[in-house]
């Protein structure tokens, strides 16, 4: 009589097989899903008992942080509205947003910020009763500058620290106050303005005459062509059939590149698209990184959009003054200036500086990431020295500073819903860049005369507060 | 059986090297319970103490027994002791960490079921309980009858008897009862069984007379699925039963048929009584109702996952929260703390258990014995099999309770009791 107990073995074991099974399937297989479930209580209850990391500027001042109230915690805001849409909300009702979303599992100390296996072990054994606190790079007398000029515009503003990537100042126009998402989400969810967009990470502006710095830093590149390289510039041009005209239809007469640059002459560029090609043009505006999404964490990082396949003459001609379905971020020009200003070497965004444990002594910093060379160093320069000219002598007059030279580039970019987009990109001092920014008034206008101030106030601010 | 000098002498010299397996698994076990209850109640304070306090004890009574069986030059299996062992840290680490006075009340209930385990062990005579099998049949059906009538009900099942100040599951017993009835009448008639006689079509089926049992079986397990509204015991009394005449008899029939029948009734039971049908309905959609009849479930799911690979760790997990969490999902409460990384060796441990209970019942020469011990191993396994099923999903959710894991007296004492039993029938011994 063998014969069943063997088969009842069999049963056995398949019994067990498929309770290991089920139990890989819910904890394993399902486990995203459920876990991000939205009537899973197991995160609501987790916010009762953890105390959230708190957000600070880089100079200890509070973003955000988690006071204790009876028996639970409160979010309280303690940075600038314009910021708000960068290090986002945290809801109990509406979810997490922007910093607050990205850097949930530190904040709620759920993932060990460390790679030391020691500290692996005992954030295992521990149950934390707070999360780490994150230390951003933001200086927030700078970012008070930034949202004060602009004066109630809307807009976005970003400012980077050249050498290492760090974002010092990082203003969306309007913003909100996170304290009020609770009791004013309609409100701020209907607002016309959608203060809760990001316009400096997600926003999306076509670059306009930013973008002659990828078309010379192409040109310069490939070497056929120099800052003294001459064209003649009869205030317009006609590729295909379309013409495309100068600011004003000026005629410039004959005109080195550097000239150019300075007065932003849509001709020369049209023709200098044109000469260095599809091929080499969409080559370097990917090395700039347009068209991709910036290395930064977070899900309200946009990728803006580059046009891909063969251009035809004409798309050249309109892609080099920044139009023709090219649309960039905030974020992206102020990578661009940076790799020129970094001689050619862009870096990783940086918005975190160091993560900190709620113990002393626990601190793990963050490392400034190079990307890589985008521009060789002679390029890079002689791009810098186009960029001093603009604003010595040409278009971006209006960003000068006294005792500091500031290098930059202006742009009108004409767009179907209203008034250009006003944008100023630059860098100073211009000879060795410490900071690098790039501003964008919605529907601003000229870049000249309305982004170009902006700029300087920014750039005034931070050599001030770097002399003092 | 003498206790004598000579004995405890003849340890002294040579015996030192009985049941060695049996004495490093229970030191590997000991461990692990002073570990396992100190770090789940580490956040109540005094970790150390409670797990000296609650793991120690367990330890202690184990190495107990253990000496015990060596002294008594006791020759059963050395690795059944050790696995439920194993179960019962387990068991106390998660009570340690739900509340320690449960765990405190479930150590008593351990010890006083360790301490029954030699009574069921040694003694030669139990093949004569064979004799009994009629009383013991009426009497766990009376009980039944008795709880169903006159039981207290909780969370919509009655199945509690009160007797002045004790309070108790009779379902344990009866399934023990139950056991010893159907392979006492198996073994008397297995030979009878074994033939079948008549035809049924293309299907041999046994005489009218020799289905009369089956029969019965099936009007039990509707009466415990409808008036008892137990769907899990319904379930278990009635597979224990087909099982336990499929080994008997090595007929597949035995098999088929109950299967068919039990899943007629049940489709019956559902389509004519609305409480039997919500079960199935809250089975196959949780979702329908999340904070009301689907609610363990759905939150059973959410804490597996939560658990992931590697779980909160002991302590941190939150499907404590759950009501029941004590009796009916300590594997979910392991599968949310310790991941299922650490409810896989859980599972497996109840496997290996099972697995060798089957081996030596298999093995044991007397045809009463061996399938009273396939009844002992059938239970517990169908026990895990619904109790962890339902959590999973794989079957309905039913509030069977999973042996030595689980908290609840009676169970305890019944399981160790019966794995006193199997140890019983482990022996290498001629059987009259």
């Amino acid at each position: 009589m063998r014969k069943p107990w063997v088969f009842l073995t069999y049963i056995l074991m398949a019994g067990y097989l498929l309770l290991a099974a089920g139990a890989f399937y819910w904890q394993v297989g399902q486990r995203e899903a459920l876990v991000n479930h939205p009537s899973n209580p197991y995160r609501l209850m987790e916010h009762y008992r953890v105390r959230r990391g708190g957000i600070f500027a880089s100079g200890g001042e509070v973003i955000a942080e988690s006071l204790e109230r009876e028996n639970s915690f409160e979010r309280v805001f303690g940075g600038t509205s314009g910021l708000a849409p960068t290090i986002g909300y945290f809801s109990r009702r509406y979810g997490t947003a922007g910093m607050e979303k990205a850097m949930d599992d530190l904040l709620m100390g759920r993932r060990y910020p460390g790679t030391s296996i020691i500290g692996r072990i005992r954030h295992l054994l521990s149950e934390p009763a707070s999360g780490y606190d994150v230390i951003t790079s933001i200086d927030l007398n700078l970012q008070r500058t930034v949202e004060q000029a602009f004066a109630g515009r809307k807009g976005a503003a970003v400012v980077m620290e050249v050498k290492t990537g760090r974002i010092l100042a990082i203003a969306s126009l309007p913003g909100f106050d996170p304290e009020t998402v609770d009791s004013q989400w309609d409100k701020i969810i209907s607002d016309v303005n959608s203060p809760l967009y990001n316009r400096a990470l997600a926003g999306f502006y076509p670059p306009g005459s930013t973008f002659k710095i990828v078309v010379l830093a192409a040109a310069l590149a490939d070497g056929e062509l120099d800052l003294t390289s001459t064209f003649d510039d009869p205030g317009t041009v006609t590729v295909e059939g379309h013409t495309i005209a100068n600011a004003g239809g000026t005629a410039w007469g004959p005109i080195t590149l550097l000239e150019a640059l300075a007065v932003s002459s849509n001709v020369v560029f049209a023709e200098t698209a044109r000469k260095i090609g599809s091929d080499r043009l969409l080559e370097m505006a990917r090395a700039f990184g347009l068209g991709r999404r910036p290395p930064l964490a977070g899900d309200n990082v946009g990728a803006g959009r580059l046009p891909a396949g063969v251009l035809s003459q004409l798309e050249l001609a309109q892609m080099a003054i920044g139009q023709y379905g090219l649309v960039t971020t905030p974020l992206q020009m102020a990578m661009v200036v940076q790799a020129v200003a970094n001689d050619g070497l862009m870096m990783e965004p940086m918005l975190v500086d160091a993560v900190k444990g709620p113990g002393e002594g626990s601190r793990w910093a963050n490392r400034p990431r190079p990307m890589g060379y985008v521009v060789g160093v002679q390029t890079a320069r002689q791009i810098r020295q186009a960029m001093a000219e603009v604003v010595t002598r040409g278009t971006g007059r209006s960003a000068a500073l006294r005792g500091i030279d500031v290098g930059g580039k202006t742009g009108s970019a004409e767009n179907p819903q209203g008034r250009a987009h006003a944008w100023f990109v630059g860098m100073a001092p211009v000879d060795q860049p410490a900071i690098c920014l790039a501003v964008v008034v919605e529907h601003g206008g000229s870049g000249g005369s309305v982004a170009a101030p902006i700029a300087r106030r920014i750039l005034a601010a931070y050599f001030e507060g770097a002399g003092s | 059986m003498q206790l004598s000098c000579s004995s405890l002498g003849r340890y002294l010299s040579t015996g030192y090297r009985a049941r060695r397996r049996e004495r490093r698994l229970l030191v590997l076990v000991a461990v692990i319970a002073v570990a396992g209850v100190s770090l789940s109640s580490r956040f109540s304070g005094g970790a150390w103490h409670r797990g000296l306090q609650l793991g120690g004890s367990l330890g202690i009574g184990l190495f107990c027994l253990h000496f015990f069986f060596c002294l008594a030059g006791f020759s059963g299996d050395e690795y059944l002791l050790p696995l439920c062992g194993f179960l019962c840290a387990l068991s106390l680490t998660i009570l340690a960490g739900l509340s320690p006075v449960t765990a405190l009340r479930q150590l008593y209930w351990m010890l006083l079921g360790l301490a029954l385990i030699p009574v069921a062990a040694l003694p030669r005579q139990w093949h004569s309980l064979a004799e009994y099998r009629y009383l013991m049949g009426i009497t766990g059906l009376s009980l039944l009858f008795f709880t169903a009538l006159f039981g207290v009900e909780q969370w919509g099942a009655r199945l509690w008897l009160e007797i002045g100040p004790v309070r108790f599951q009779p379902g344990e017993v009866v399934r023990l009862g139950l056991g010893v009835f159907i392979a006492g009448i198996l073994s008397e008639n297995s030979q009878l069984f074994a033939h079948p006689t008549a035809k049924l079509g293309p299907f041999s089926i046994p005489e009218p007379r020799h289905i009369m049992p089956l029969l019965s079986m099936w009007i039990l397990f509707l009466f415990v699925l409808v008036v008892q509204r137990d769907l899990g015991s319904a379930i278990l009394y009635y597979a224990l039963f087909a099982l336990l005449s499929y080994a008997a008899t090595g007929q597949i029939v035995y098999l088929v048929l109950p299967a068919l029948m039990g899943g007629l009734g049940g489709v019956l039971a559902a389509s004519v009584f609305p409480h039997v049908a919500t079960r199935f309905e809250i089975w196959l959609n949780p979702w329908a109702s999340p904070r009301g009849a689907g609610y363990q479930i759905v939150q059973t799911m959410f804490a597996l996952a939560n658990g992931g690979w590697l779980g909160r760790g002991l302590g941190q997990g939150l499907a404590r929260a759950i009501p029941a969490s004590h009796t009916d999902l300590p594997l979910v409460v392991i599968g949310e703390e310790l991941g299922f990384l650490g409810l896989l060796p859980c599972l497996t441990a109840q496997f290996l258990l099972a697995a060798r209970g089957l081996k030596v019942s298999f093995r044991c020469g007397h045809g009463f014995l061996r399938l009273l011990g396939l009844a002992v191993v059938t239970g517990w396994s169908l026990s895990v099999f619904l109790a962890a099923g339902g959590l999973m999903r794989l079957v309905p959710l039913t509030g069977l309770v999973t042996p030595f894991v689980s908290y609840g007296g009676t169970a305890m004492v019944t399981n160790l009791f019966s794995l006193g039993l199997l140890l019983n029938i482990s022996r290498r011994e001629i059987w009259p």
